[in-house]
Protein backbone atom coordinates (compact mmCIF):
# COMPACT_ATOMS: atom_id res chain seq x y z
CA UNK A 1 0.00 0.00 0.00
CA UNK A 2 1.61 3.20 -1.21
CA UNK A 3 2.05 6.76 0.65
CA UNK A 4 -0.29 8.16 -1.63
CA UNK A 5 -3.37 5.53 -1.18
CA UNK A 6 -2.59 6.13 3.14
CA UNK A 7 -2.62 9.82 2.88
CA UNK A 8 -6.10 9.80 0.62
CA UNK A 9 -7.69 7.89 3.74
CA UNK A 10 -6.27 10.16 6.33
CA UNK A 11 -7.63 13.32 4.59
CA UNK A 12 -10.80 11.84 4.32
CA UNK A 13 -10.99 10.78 7.54
CA UNK A 14 -11.97 7.46 6.35
CA UNK A 15 -12.29 4.33 9.00
CA UNK A 16 -9.01 2.09 7.74
CA UNK A 17 -10.00 -1.88 7.38
CA UNK A 18 -7.11 -4.30 9.60
CA UNK A 19 -5.03 -4.66 6.58
CA UNK A 20 -5.00 -0.85 5.66
CA UNK A 21 -4.42 -0.47 9.42
CA UNK A 22 -1.00 -2.57 9.53
CA UNK A 23 0.13 -1.25 6.44
CA UNK A 24 -0.22 2.52 8.33
CA UNK A 25 1.73 1.54 10.90
CA UNK A 26 4.45 0.23 9.15
CA UNK A 27 4.50 3.49 7.06
CA UNK A 28 4.66 5.82 9.58
CA UNK A 29 7.84 6.19 11.07
CA UNK A 30 9.33 6.75 7.93
CA UNK A 31 6.86 9.29 6.62
CA UNK A 32 6.38 12.72 8.68
CA UNK A 33 3.26 13.82 6.41
CA UNK A 34 0.99 11.02 7.37
CA UNK A 35 2.40 11.36 10.79
CA UNK A 36 1.75 14.81 11.26
CA UNK A 37 -1.97 13.67 9.69
CA UNK A 38 -2.59 11.08 12.22
CA UNK A 39 -1.05 13.22 14.95
CA UNK A 40 -3.27 16.17 14.04
CA UNK A 41 -6.43 14.09 13.70
CA UNK A 42 -6.05 12.97 16.58
CA UNK A 43 -5.89 15.55 18.69
CA UNK A 44 -8.94 17.37 16.67
CA UNK A 45 -10.84 13.91 18.03
CA UNK A 46 -9.99 14.84 21.28
CA UNK A 47 -10.81 18.32 21.71
CA UNK A 48 -12.70 19.93 24.68
CA UNK A 49 -15.61 22.73 24.54
CA UNK A 50 -14.99 25.68 25.63
CA UNK A 51 -17.37 27.31 27.93
CA UNK A 52 -18.54 31.26 28.99
CA UNK A 53 -17.76 32.51 32.38
CA UNK A 54 -20.98 31.81 34.04
CA UNK A 55 -23.90 34.31 34.24
CA UNK A 56 -24.07 34.14 30.23
CA UNK A 57 -27.67 34.03 29.51
CA UNK A 58 -27.83 36.71 32.20
CA UNK A 59 -25.35 38.74 30.36
CA UNK A 60 -27.80 37.60 27.50
CA UNK A 61 -31.24 38.64 29.40
CA UNK A 62 -29.57 41.97 30.14
CA UNK A 63 -28.55 42.70 26.72
CA UNK A 64 -31.51 41.75 25.58
CA UNK A 65 -33.45 44.46 27.75
CA UNK A 66 -30.77 47.22 26.52
CA UNK A 67 -31.53 46.52 22.98
CA UNK A 68 -35.40 47.02 23.38
CA UNK A 69 -34.80 49.72 25.30
CA UNK A 70 -32.52 51.42 22.14
CA UNK A 71 -35.42 49.86 19.82
CA UNK A 72 -38.23 51.81 21.35
CA UNK A 73 -36.43 54.82 21.95
CA UNK A 74 -35.29 54.81 17.89
CA UNK A 75 -38.99 54.54 17.54
CA UNK A 76 -39.59 57.07 19.45
CA UNK A 77 -37.36 59.37 18.14
CA UNK A 78 -38.12 58.46 14.22
CA UNK A 79 -41.71 59.10 14.90
CA UNK A 80 -40.59 62.52 16.43
CA UNK A 81 -38.79 63.16 13.24
CA UNK A 82 -41.47 62.13 10.70
CA UNK A 83 -43.73 63.97 12.69
CA UNK A 84 -41.91 67.16 13.05
CA UNK A 85 -40.61 66.62 9.20
CA UNK A 86 -44.50 66.64 8.02
CA UNK A 87 -45.76 69.55 10.20
CA UNK A 88 -42.23 71.70 8.85
CA UNK A 89 -43.14 70.48 5.41
CA UNK A 90 -47.01 71.40 5.70
CA UNK A 91 -46.11 75.11 7.30
CA UNK A 92 -44.11 75.61 4.53
CA UNK A 93 -46.34 74.76 1.59
CA UNK A 94 -49.29 76.54 3.66
CA UNK A 95 -47.23 79.36 4.72
CA UNK A 96 -48.12 82.16 0.95
CA UNK A 97 -52.00 81.05 2.09
CA UNK A 98 -51.20 81.84 6.11
CA UNK A 99 -49.11 85.12 5.42
CA UNK A 100 -52.08 86.47 3.68
CA UNK A 101 -54.76 84.83 5.94
CA UNK A 102 -52.87 86.95 8.43
CA UNK A 103 -52.06 89.73 6.68
CA UNK A 104 -56.09 90.30 5.22
CA UNK A 105 -57.88 87.77 6.36
CA UNK A 106 -61.67 89.96 4.76
CA UNK A 107 -59.88 89.66 1.48
CA UNK A 108 -59.53 85.99 2.14
CA UNK A 109 -62.55 85.01 3.33
CA UNK A 110 -64.64 86.90 0.19
CA UNK A 111 -62.39 84.74 -2.41
CA UNK A 112 -62.91 81.56 -0.37
CA UNK A 113 -66.79 82.46 -0.68
CA UNK A 114 -67.18 83.57 -4.01
CA UNK A 115 -65.26 80.34 -4.98
CA UNK A 116 -67.80 78.41 -3.44
CA UNK A 117 -70.60 80.35 -4.99
CA UNK A 118 -69.45 79.90 -8.39
CA UNK A 119 -69.01 76.23 -8.44
CA UNK A 120 -72.05 75.54 -7.37
CA UNK A 121 -73.27 78.18 -9.37
CA UNK A 122 -71.84 75.63 -12.63
CA UNK A 123 -73.16 72.63 -11.27
CA UNK A 124 -76.69 74.02 -11.29
CA UNK A 125 -76.58 75.76 -14.78
CA UNK A 126 -75.00 72.15 -16.39
CA UNK A 127 -77.83 70.09 -15.06
CA UNK A 128 -80.42 72.47 -16.45
CA UNK A 129 -78.68 72.27 -19.36
CA UNK A 130 -78.50 68.33 -19.20
CA UNK A 131 -82.36 68.17 -18.73
CA UNK A 132 -83.29 70.39 -21.73
CA UNK A 133 -80.50 68.28 -24.33
CA UNK A 134 -82.84 64.89 -22.82
CA UNK A 135 -86.49 66.42 -23.54
CA UNK A 136 -85.04 67.62 -26.80
CA UNK A 137 -83.29 64.63 -28.27
CA UNK A 138 -86.28 62.54 -26.49
CA UNK A 139 -88.78 64.10 -28.94
CA UNK A 140 -86.67 63.70 -32.10
CA UNK A 141 -85.37 59.73 -31.82
CA UNK A 142 -88.04 57.29 -32.18
CA UNK A 143 -88.68 54.65 -29.73
CA UNK A 144 -87.95 52.00 -32.26
CA UNK A 145 -84.16 53.60 -32.05
CA UNK A 146 -83.84 53.72 -28.43
CA UNK A 147 -84.88 50.13 -28.07
CA UNK A 148 -82.47 48.86 -30.52
CA UNK A 149 -79.54 51.49 -28.85
CA UNK A 150 -80.38 50.15 -25.42
CA UNK A 151 -80.35 46.58 -26.81
CA UNK A 152 -76.38 47.04 -28.79
CA UNK A 153 -75.54 48.75 -25.87
CA UNK A 154 -76.40 45.80 -22.93
CA UNK A 155 -75.11 42.94 -25.78
CA UNK A 156 -71.55 45.21 -25.31
CA UNK A 157 -72.11 45.25 -21.72
CA UNK A 158 -72.08 41.36 -21.60
CA UNK A 159 -69.48 40.96 -23.81
CA UNK A 160 -67.22 43.02 -21.98
CA UNK A 161 -67.88 41.46 -18.47
CA UNK A 162 -67.46 37.74 -20.01
CA UNK A 163 -64.26 39.04 -21.00
CA UNK A 164 -62.92 40.22 -18.34
CA UNK A 165 -64.02 37.70 -16.26
CA UNK A 166 -61.53 35.04 -18.52
CA UNK A 167 -58.61 37.60 -18.07
CA UNK A 168 -58.99 37.23 -14.39
CA UNK A 169 -58.83 33.62 -14.30
CA UNK A 170 -56.20 33.22 -16.70
CA UNK A 171 -54.09 35.81 -14.19
CA UNK A 172 -55.19 33.94 -11.00
CA UNK A 173 -51.80 32.18 -9.27
CA UNK A 174 -51.93 28.43 -9.33
CA UNK B 1 -43.50 17.09 20.80
CA UNK B 2 -40.50 16.85 22.45
CA UNK B 3 -39.53 19.09 25.44
CA UNK B 4 -37.60 21.27 23.35
CA UNK B 5 -39.74 21.99 20.72
CA UNK B 6 -42.45 23.20 23.26
CA UNK B 7 -39.56 25.74 24.41
CA UNK B 8 -39.12 26.75 20.87
CA UNK B 9 -42.68 26.78 20.22
CA UNK B 10 -43.40 29.68 23.67
CA UNK B 11 -39.93 31.00 22.22
CA UNK B 12 -41.53 32.08 19.16
CA UNK B 13 -45.20 33.10 20.61
CA UNK B 14 -42.63 35.66 22.66
CA UNK B 15 -42.38 34.04 25.83
CA UNK B 16 -38.86 35.37 27.03
CA UNK B 17 -38.64 32.38 29.51
CA UNK B 18 -38.56 29.99 27.11
CA UNK B 19 -35.74 31.82 25.13
CA UNK B 20 -33.87 31.99 27.91
CA UNK B 21 -33.70 28.40 28.90
CA UNK B 22 -32.64 27.41 25.33
CA UNK B 23 -29.88 30.17 25.97
CA UNK B 24 -28.62 28.05 29.15
CA UNK B 25 -29.18 24.69 27.06
CA UNK B 26 -27.26 26.21 24.21
CA UNK B 27 -24.76 28.40 25.50
CA UNK B 28 -21.97 26.58 25.42
CA UNK B 29 -21.68 25.13 21.79
CA UNK B 30 -22.45 28.52 20.91
CA UNK B 31 -19.52 29.69 22.34
CA UNK B 32 -17.22 27.25 21.76
CA UNK B 33 -18.06 27.60 18.63
CA UNK B 34 -17.60 31.38 18.54
CA UNK B 35 -14.35 30.90 20.88
CA UNK B 36 -12.62 28.31 18.11
CA UNK B 37 -13.46 30.86 15.38
CA UNK B 38 -12.16 33.89 17.13
CA UNK B 39 -9.47 32.85 19.37
CA UNK B 40 -10.51 35.47 22.07
CA UNK B 41 -12.19 35.10 24.83
CA UNK B 42 -13.81 38.32 24.52
CA UNK B 43 -14.52 38.41 21.17
CA UNK B 44 -15.99 35.04 21.51
CA UNK B 45 -18.27 36.14 24.37
CA UNK B 46 -19.60 39.30 22.57
CA UNK B 47 -19.91 37.21 19.36
CA UNK B 48 -21.67 34.17 21.05
CA UNK B 49 -24.26 36.69 22.82
CA UNK B 50 -25.15 38.77 19.16
CA UNK B 51 -25.61 35.15 17.24
CA UNK B 52 -28.71 34.88 20.12
CA UNK B 53 -29.75 38.16 19.61
CA UNK B 54 -29.79 37.38 15.96
CA UNK B 55 -31.68 34.27 16.60
CA UNK B 56 -34.38 35.72 19.28
CA UNK B 57 -34.97 38.12 16.26
CA UNK B 58 -35.45 35.83 13.37
CA UNK B 59 -36.78 32.86 15.66
CA UNK B 60 -40.20 33.16 13.52
CA UNK B 61 -38.60 32.04 10.58
CA UNK B 62 -37.17 28.90 12.36
CA UNK B 63 -38.47 25.93 10.73
CA UNK B 64 -39.88 23.92 13.48
CA UNK B 65 -38.82 20.50 11.66
CA UNK B 66 -35.02 22.08 11.26
CA UNK B 67 -32.60 21.05 13.88
CA UNK B 68 -32.26 23.99 16.48
CA UNK B 69 -28.63 23.84 17.17
CA UNK B 70 -28.14 23.17 13.82
CA UNK B 71 -30.22 26.21 12.70
CA UNK B 72 -28.17 28.26 15.90
CA UNK B 73 -24.89 26.90 15.20
CA UNK B 74 -25.18 28.30 11.60
CA UNK B 75 -26.32 31.57 12.31
CA UNK B 76 -23.09 31.84 14.65
CA UNK B 77 -21.06 30.55 12.17
CA UNK B 78 -22.08 33.37 9.64
CA UNK B 79 -21.69 35.51 12.00
CA UNK B 80 -18.07 34.67 12.78
CA UNK B 81 -17.00 34.60 9.65
CA UNK B 82 -18.46 37.92 8.82
CA UNK B 83 -16.69 39.28 11.79
CA UNK B 84 -13.71 38.03 10.81
CA UNK B 85 -13.81 38.73 6.91
CA UNK B 86 -14.93 42.20 7.88
CA UNK B 87 -12.73 43.44 10.68
CA UNK B 88 -9.87 41.37 10.60
CA UNK B 89 -9.70 40.24 14.18
CA UNK B 90 -6.54 39.99 16.16
CA UNK B 91 -6.68 36.45 16.57
CA UNK B 92 -4.54 34.57 19.71
CA UNK B 93 -1.04 32.86 18.68
CA UNK B 94 1.25 30.86 21.14
CA UNK B 95 3.95 32.84 18.95
CA UNK B 96 5.30 36.31 18.39
CA UNK B 97 5.74 38.09 15.24
CA UNK B 98 9.28 36.92 15.24
CA UNK B 99 8.29 33.39 16.01
CA UNK B 100 9.56 32.99 19.40
CA UNK B 101 7.30 31.37 21.77
CA UNK B 102 5.32 33.86 24.06
CA UNK B 103 5.04 33.39 27.74
CA UNK B 104 1.60 32.98 29.37
CA UNK B 105 0.99 34.97 32.65
CA UNK B 106 -1.86 34.44 34.42
CA UNK B 107 -4.04 36.84 35.77
CA UNK B 108 -5.56 35.21 38.75
CA UNK B 109 -7.61 38.00 39.49
CA UNK B 110 -9.07 38.24 36.24
CA UNK B 111 -9.56 34.84 35.36
CA UNK B 112 -12.55 32.50 36.16
CA UNK B 113 -12.15 29.31 36.40
CA UNK B 114 -14.05 28.36 32.83
CA UNK B 115 -12.01 31.03 31.34
CA UNK B 116 -8.96 29.56 32.66
CA UNK B 117 -9.47 26.20 31.26
CA UNK B 118 -8.98 27.50 27.82
CA UNK B 119 -5.11 28.24 28.35
CA UNK B 120 -4.13 25.03 29.01
CA UNK B 121 -1.72 23.33 26.30
CA UNK B 122 -3.65 21.20 24.61
CA UNK B 123 -6.35 24.34 23.64
CA UNK B 124 -4.05 26.87 22.61
CA UNK B 125 -2.01 24.45 20.46
CA UNK B 126 -5.27 23.49 18.78
CA UNK B 127 -6.26 27.67 18.82
CA UNK B 128 -3.49 27.96 16.77
CA UNK B 129 -3.52 25.42 14.36
CA UNK B 130 -7.24 26.46 13.72
CA UNK B 131 -5.81 30.23 13.20
CA UNK B 132 -4.10 28.65 9.73
CA UNK B 133 -7.28 27.46 7.83
CA UNK B 134 -9.63 29.99 6.34
CA UNK B 135 -13.40 31.40 7.87
CA UNK B 136 -15.26 28.47 6.28
CA UNK B 137 -12.48 25.78 6.64
CA UNK B 138 -12.49 26.54 9.93
CA UNK B 139 -15.73 26.83 10.43
CA UNK B 140 -16.31 22.97 9.00
CA UNK B 141 -13.61 21.46 10.80
CA UNK B 142 -15.20 23.51 14.36
CA UNK B 143 -18.65 21.65 13.39
CA UNK B 144 -17.13 18.70 12.48
CA UNK B 145 -15.01 17.60 15.63
CA UNK B 146 -16.37 19.77 18.00
CA UNK B 147 -19.85 19.53 17.24
CA UNK B 148 -19.34 15.89 15.74
CA UNK B 149 -21.84 17.41 13.10
CA UNK B 150 -22.54 15.35 9.96
CA UNK B 151 -21.41 16.85 6.61
CA UNK B 152 -25.13 17.13 5.64
CA UNK B 153 -25.66 19.93 8.70
CA UNK B 154 -22.26 21.29 7.96
CA UNK B 155 -23.46 21.66 4.71
CA UNK B 156 -26.63 23.14 5.93
CA UNK B 157 -24.73 25.28 8.52
CA UNK B 158 -22.53 27.17 6.25
CA UNK B 159 -25.25 26.92 3.27
CA UNK B 160 -22.85 25.08 1.05
CA UNK B 161 -23.24 21.53 -1.04
CA UNK B 162 -22.53 18.52 0.67
CA UNK B 163 -19.31 17.92 -1.70
CA UNK B 164 -17.91 21.61 -1.14
CA UNK B 165 -17.61 20.40 2.41
CA UNK B 166 -16.11 17.27 1.99
CA UNK B 167 -13.57 19.19 -0.47
CA UNK B 168 -13.12 21.51 2.62
CA UNK B 169 -12.66 19.05 5.01
CA UNK B 170 -9.63 16.95 2.37
CA UNK B 171 -8.26 20.58 2.23
CA UNK B 172 -8.86 21.62 5.97
CA UNK B 173 -7.18 18.26 7.20
CA UNK B 174 -4.24 18.67 4.67
CA UNK B 175 -3.68 22.02 6.36
CA UNK B 176 -3.40 20.85 9.92
CA UNK B 177 -1.39 18.21 8.86
CA UNK B 178 1.31 20.47 7.65
CA UNK B 179 1.08 23.02 10.20
CA UNK B 180 1.25 20.18 12.87
CA UNK B 181 4.49 18.89 11.05
CA UNK B 182 5.71 22.33 10.95
CA UNK B 183 5.43 22.93 14.54
CA UNK B 184 6.78 19.82 15.43
CA UNK B 185 10.19 19.86 13.20
CA UNK B 186 10.24 23.70 15.33
CA UNK B 187 9.63 21.85 19.20
CA UNK B 188 12.16 19.24 17.91
CA UNK B 189 14.92 21.83 16.52
CA UNK B 190 14.20 23.50 19.73
CA UNK B 191 14.95 20.35 22.16
CA UNK B 192 18.38 19.74 20.42
CA UNK B 193 18.79 23.95 21.35
CA UNK B 194 17.56 24.56 24.70
CA UNK B 195 19.10 27.85 24.72
CA UNK B 196 18.80 28.85 21.35
CA UNK B 197 22.23 28.64 20.08
CA UNK B 198 22.31 26.66 16.84
CA UNK B 199 24.98 23.44 17.16
CA UNK B 200 27.79 24.09 14.23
Amino acid sequence: MDHQHIEKKLLNDEQLTPEENRALRNHLPNCPICSALVEANLALKHVTMAAPAPGFANRFTTRLAGQRKAQKRRYFFGGLILFLSGAGALLWLASPLLTAALSSPADILTTWVSFIVATLSFIQTFSEAGKVVFRVATGFISPTTWAFALSLLSILGMFILSFSQKLLVQRQPV
Amino acid sequence: MDEEKTWIIQAQQGSDEAFTYLVETYQRPVYNLCYRMLGVADYAEDAAQESFLRAYKNLHRYDINRSFPTWLLSIAAHYCIDKLRRKKLPTFSLHDDEGTPREYIPDTSAIHPEKALLYNDQSAEMQELLQSLSEIDRAAIILRYWHEASEVEIAESLNISVSAVKSRLFRARRQLGEVWQAESEKTSLGERMPYGSPAY
